[in-house]
């Protein structure tokens, strides 16, 4: 399969920047740094251009290349600082603000899934938001598929006892069919 | 099976995402024992309608900035370019913004190019050559701030400004900063070629940002001047080893005005 070039990948970017960003809100819990990890993700996908696998799906890479900015450079730093970070339940909900004060129930998810532990956040957004299977979220955070399970299944419980949805679960996908 | 493999699989269980096989093995489960029954029903209660909620976050995400950062990008044709930028990046997304439009943009009016209103190619380049270049390049990403940008930034901590001036040899205090009709909003330390440089923001009301640059170099002494960057109102001096340069959309007039008192104190 044909390699592809840093124009190709230019391109999956600016499709992908506000999910991107969304993801790197998640983690982060601060727009600045949401910011910061999509420039730094911009510069350091173009670089590495080459060695994206043609065949598999760019935004999954995109996603793995900003987490792993996150986790090597930027959340680091910020706790080497101290201080300054703001509570990503409060990120979600407040900074995410007025585009949902009409919908307090949509608040009320984000708050709730806002104030899980991070790495129960970002399982949740790969694969309730953004749709990864199992397999592809494991790849993206580069752990086992049980992993991704249980992360599910503990912010599952502690939103659980939060109180059941007032609305519809999660629409069921049988996209997997099996442990993948 | 452990009681933490059991939530595994029921959440699986749950997403649908059971192979038909493991998929029946759990309901045959299921069917004899309540224990299991309530944990699936905790699980459940644990669902969200994810998805829509999380829809309202991207439509937060700021996608004008980032494609304007994007499209400042080069494609990947200068690979040294991009390690200064994610260099710089490190310390500030701005000083990235900087880099990156330095280094991969092909520097279209030339390293040593004096300034963009008088690009003529006769123009000498000044002995200060690169002291003018730094000048450049916070003009340059000076173009990609906006009222908003520094909407998100709290109060600066007062120990910002202390670290900032051990960092270029200056002590700073907010009473030597502040700037008459201009709210400061953070201090932040970047690197251009080696040389530590200080950025103070401010706010004006009426104009948005405003920036107050100071560089730690061995830059001879220059009297202020008032020059136009980019669209930009720059007023700029040197003293005692040290760059300074005033940046914003005031009118010059007020700029200098500003610029006048900020050499009065430094």
């Amino acid at each position: 399969m044909k390699a592809i070039g840093p124009q190709e990948v230019k391109a999956g970017l600016a499709a992908n920047l506000a999910r991107l960003w969304r993801y790197g809100l998640v983690l982060s819990g601060a727009r600045d740094v949401a910011d910061d990890l999509v420039q730094a993700t911009c510069v350091r996908a173009i670089e590495r251009a080459d060695q994206f696998q043609p065949g598999t799906q760019l935004d999954r890479w995109l996603f793995s290349i900003l987490r792993s900015i996150w986790l090597n450079e930027l959340r680091s730093r910020r706790v080497r600082e101290g201080g300054g970070f703001v509570d990503a339940s409060e990120a979600l909900v407040v900074d995410g603000g007025h585009q949902i004060e009409t919908n307090i129930f949509a608040a009320q998810v984000l708050r709730e899934v806002g104030g899980l532990p991070e790495a129960q956040r970002e399982a949740v957004l790969l694969v309730y938001v953004e749709g990864l299977s199992y397999r592809e979220a494991a790849e993206v955070l580069a752990a086992p598929i049980g992993t991704i399970m249980s992360r599910l299944a503990a912010a599952r419980l502690t939103l659980g006892k939060m109180g059941a949805a007032s609305e519809p679960d999660q629409a069921r996908r049988p996209d997997d069919g099996g442990w993948r | 099976m452990t009681g933490d493999d059991d939530d595994a699989r029921l959440v699986a269980f749950i997403d649908g995402r059971l192979d038909e096989s493991a998929r029946g093995a759990v309901e045959a489960r299921l069917a004899g024992d309540a224990d299991l029954r309530e944990r699936l029903a905790r699980l459940r209660d644990g669902g969200r309608p994810f998805a829509p909620a999380f829809q309202s976050l991207l439509d937060e995400a700021p996608v004008e900035r980032l494609n304007a950062f994007l499209a400042a990008l080069d494609g990947g044709e200068h690979e040294s370019a991009s390690f200064r930028a994610l260099s710089a990046f490190r310390a500030n997304r701005f000083a990235a913004a900087a880099a990156i439009i330095l280094f991969c943009a092909g520097i279209a009016v030339g390293r040593f190019g004096p300034s963009w209103s008088t690009a003529s190619p006769e123009i000498a380049a000044p002995a200060s050559g690169q002291h003018e270049d730094w000048r450049q390049a916070v003009a340059e990403y000076m173009s990609l701030y906006t009222p908003d940008t520094f909407a998100a930034k709290t109060a600066s901590q007062p120990d910002e400004l202390s670290a900032l001036g051990a960092k270029i040899g200056l002590a700073l205090t907010p009473e030597r900063i502040a700037l008459t009709s201009l709210q400061f909003r953070g201090a932040q330390i970047f690197s251009y070629d080696g040389a530590p440089l200080g950025q103070l923001g401010y706010i004006d009301p009426a104009t948005g940002p405003v920036l107050f640059c100071i560089i730690r170099d061995s830059e001879p002494d220059a009297a202020m001047k008032a020059e136009k960057r980019g669209g930009f109102t720059v007023s700029s001096w040197a003293r005692a080893g040290h760059g300074y340069m005033l940046i914003g959309r005031l009118p010059v007039d007020q700029m200098a005005e500003l610029a006048n008192s900020l050499e009065r104190r430094f």
